[in-house]
């Protein structure tokens, strides 16, 4: 086989400090024979073999005599071998350093800070942790408050009072993801009921709840348990009028909510009704996905996640098209990942499965995407995507 | 076993009971075994010293340096190669630090091209005085590299280390030594390709038939 001018290279490199085989050399001119670059390259290193062959003169017998008088005229103290400090004193001082920076992050840490969006904030003396502070968002904007982050929907206004962890809903929609931790809690106070939780993700209009993940507990304004709420289930409020309660609750089938002392005027959201109650929702929440109110949607399919099988999986993947819709696509993936974990052998589960994938794939070609294919290949391989996703892998580049 | 293996060999080969008892005397500070390291090491690490740096007048003190520092790190010295190999290696980081620091001290007058030199570059009578011209300038070529690709470059190419021990005397990786070879070659092409003087003197000493 032709050698290649790289290759040609790295033997000419090779012969030059004499590591090459005489193969290898054999080759070597036969390759520079035929090729007149390699040949001027290889030739116009050649004045190295003059520096091998120059022999410097050794330091003569003074010089070295003056050297031999440095040494022994210094102190020599190499008696006891010295332990190798460096590494744990650089330990240490990193593991200080590091120490030093989280103090000054903590003491110094804001009780809020603006991620995204054009939400406003103000506060009366910003370092007094029992002022509340006021955040306005006309378009929607993210905060986080420590332990929380909360997305605010359009138009929303919400109050926070750091040294209580509470979060006062104003108006509009607020969804929170709160980090666990133990011994803490966390309130969100909507409009005649307060939301409290540990961990967990969830949305607070000002009519309801509904939860996404973990736990919440639902209490009344005095403090009673209402509800406690655990993940894709809500809780709305009946408000006799208004146009998103009467969708919630349709003429044709209206739920009987039956008040409980000390908790008039409140209802679980999740319908007895069924039939065509059920397909109006659903209709109803394509539509409203249709004309972009992702909102209402959640909020009209939510109910349905305890139905039958059928109409439980639609409303499932509708409130992950929800998400799509407002451009969250962490938790699109999140929630269609529980659809085809939740039902694994519907067709709506191999669809989630491969929408999991493009969207990994769509925002960043990185392990997560090709995990996600090979996922969908592994337990369709014979799928509906099956193609597509095969492309689709052979087109991430390689990670090796 | 042919050159390579031998040097291999060599670089990587653990204390003998030489070193040890060496090394024994030198921690306990006797002036007899002082004595004998320098006296079996000297000539090497100025060979050694002289292919890294070059015609340099500070050739005394870069010896002196590496011995004194040898002599005050034999604490240190673990016995995981020959002694050989470690005050090469000391020899090493003595000639980078020097080359880094680019102090250059006038060379010796014997060194320094005359003014009414002849350019012709044939060979003069006097041979040795060619050579030494000549790795002068071969030498002025080398101050184009950093110090790393430098004495990598020599290191594998005119004292004939490979890859391997390079990387050991340098303490760097392979692959970072061989790139440090490979950038060193290509710097060396371009700078040989801005010097039509140095090419034809090169030539007309025969090296250009040499390889053949």
């Amino acid at each position: 086989m032709a050698l290649s001018c790289r290759n040609a290279a790295r033997i000419s490199l090779a012969t030059l400090g004499g590591h090459a085989a005489e193969a290898e050399r054999l080759e070597l001119e036969s390759h520079l024979a035929s090729c007149g670059r390699c040949g001027g390259d290889h030739e116009s290193l050649l004045w190295v073999r003059h520096l091998r062959a120059y022999q410097p003169d050794p330091l003569s017998s003074t010089a070295r005599d003056n050297i031999r008088r440095a040494l022994f005229a210094r102190t020599v103290n190499p008696a006891t071998p010295r332990r190798r400090l460096v590494w744990p004193v650089a330990v240490a001082c990193a593991g200080m350093a590091v120490a030093a920076m989280v103090g000054l992050s903590i003491l110094q840490r804001q009780p809020y800070r603006v991620l995204g969006g054009d939400v406003v904030a103000a506060s009366a003396n910003p370092k007094d942790a029992t002022a509340p502070v006021r955040f306005q968002a006309t378009a929607g904007g993210r905060v986080s408050l420590g332990v929380a982050v909360a997305d605010l929907a359009r138009d929303t206004e919400l109050s926070w009072v750091r040294s209580k962890q509470v979060l006062t809903l104003v108006r509009g929609t607020v969804t929170v993801d709160v980090e666990h931790q133990n011994g803490r809690h966390f309130e969100v106070r909507g409009h005649g009921f307060t939301v409290e939780v540990v961990g967990t993700r969830f949305t607070v209009e000002s009519t309801g709840v509904t939860t996404e993940r973990g736990v919440v507990r639902v209490l009344g304004p005095d403090g009673q348990l209402l509800r406690r709420l655990g993940a894709g289930e809500s809780w709305h409020q009946q408000v006799d009028e208004g146009h998103q309660v009467s969708l919630l609750q349709p003429a044709a089938a209206p739920a009987p909510a039956a008040p409980r002392a000390g908790t008039a005027g409140e209802s679980f959201a999740r319908p007895k009704d069924s039939g065509p109650s059920l397909t109006a929702r659903l209709d109803l929440a394509r539509h409203a996905l249709a004309t972009g109110d992702a909102g209402l949607a959640r909020r009209l399919v939510s109910p349905l996640f305890r139905q039958s099988h059928g109409t439980a999986v639609e409303a499932r993947v509708l409130f992950a098209e929800s998400f799509l819709v407002e451009g969250r696509y962490a938790d699109a993936i999140d929630a269609y990942r529980l659809v085809a974990r939740d039902f694994p052998r519907t067709d709506q589960a191999e669809t989630s499965l491969f929408t999991v994938a493009q969207l990994q794939c769509e925002h960043g070609p990185g392990p997560e995407a090709r995990g996600a294919l090979r996922t969908y290949l592994t337990r369709y391989p014979h799928g509906r995507y099956a193609r597509e996703a095969g492309d689709r892998l052979a087109r991430l580049p390689s990670v090796d | 076993m042919n050159r390579v293996e031998a040097q291999q060999k060599n670089v990587f080969l653990v204390p003998n009971a030489e070193d040890v008892s060496l090394v024994g005397g030198c921690r306990a500070g006797e002036r007899s075994s002082l004595e004998l390291f320098f006296r079996t090491h000297a000539p090497y690490v100025e060979r050694v010293v002289t292919r890294l740096v070059g015609p340099t007048s500070d050739l005394q003190d870069l010896v002196q340096t590496t011995f004194i520092e040898a002599i005050q790190s034999f604490g240190r010295y673990r016995g995981e190669a020959s002694l050989k190999t470690w005050v090469t290696r000391i020899a090493v980081h003595v000639c980078m630090h020097h080359l880094r620091a680019g102090v250059r001290r006038p060379v010796p007058l014997e060194l320094v091209p005359v003014a009414h030199e002849p350019e012709d570059p044939t060979p003069r009578a006097d041979g040795t005085l060619s050579m030494r011209q000549l790795a002068r300038r071969l030498y002025d070529l080398m101050d184009g590299l950093s110090p790393k690709k430098r004495v990598a470059f020599l290191l594998y190419v005119v004292e004939d280390y490979s890859l391997e021990e390079v990387a050991a005397l340098t303490g760097a990786s392979r692959a970072a030594t061989k790139s440090r070879i490979w950038f060193a070659r290509r710097e060396l092409l371009a700078a040989v390709k801005n010097r039509p003087d140095l090419r034809a003197f090169i030539q007309s000493l025969g090296g250009a038939e040499s390889w053949r």
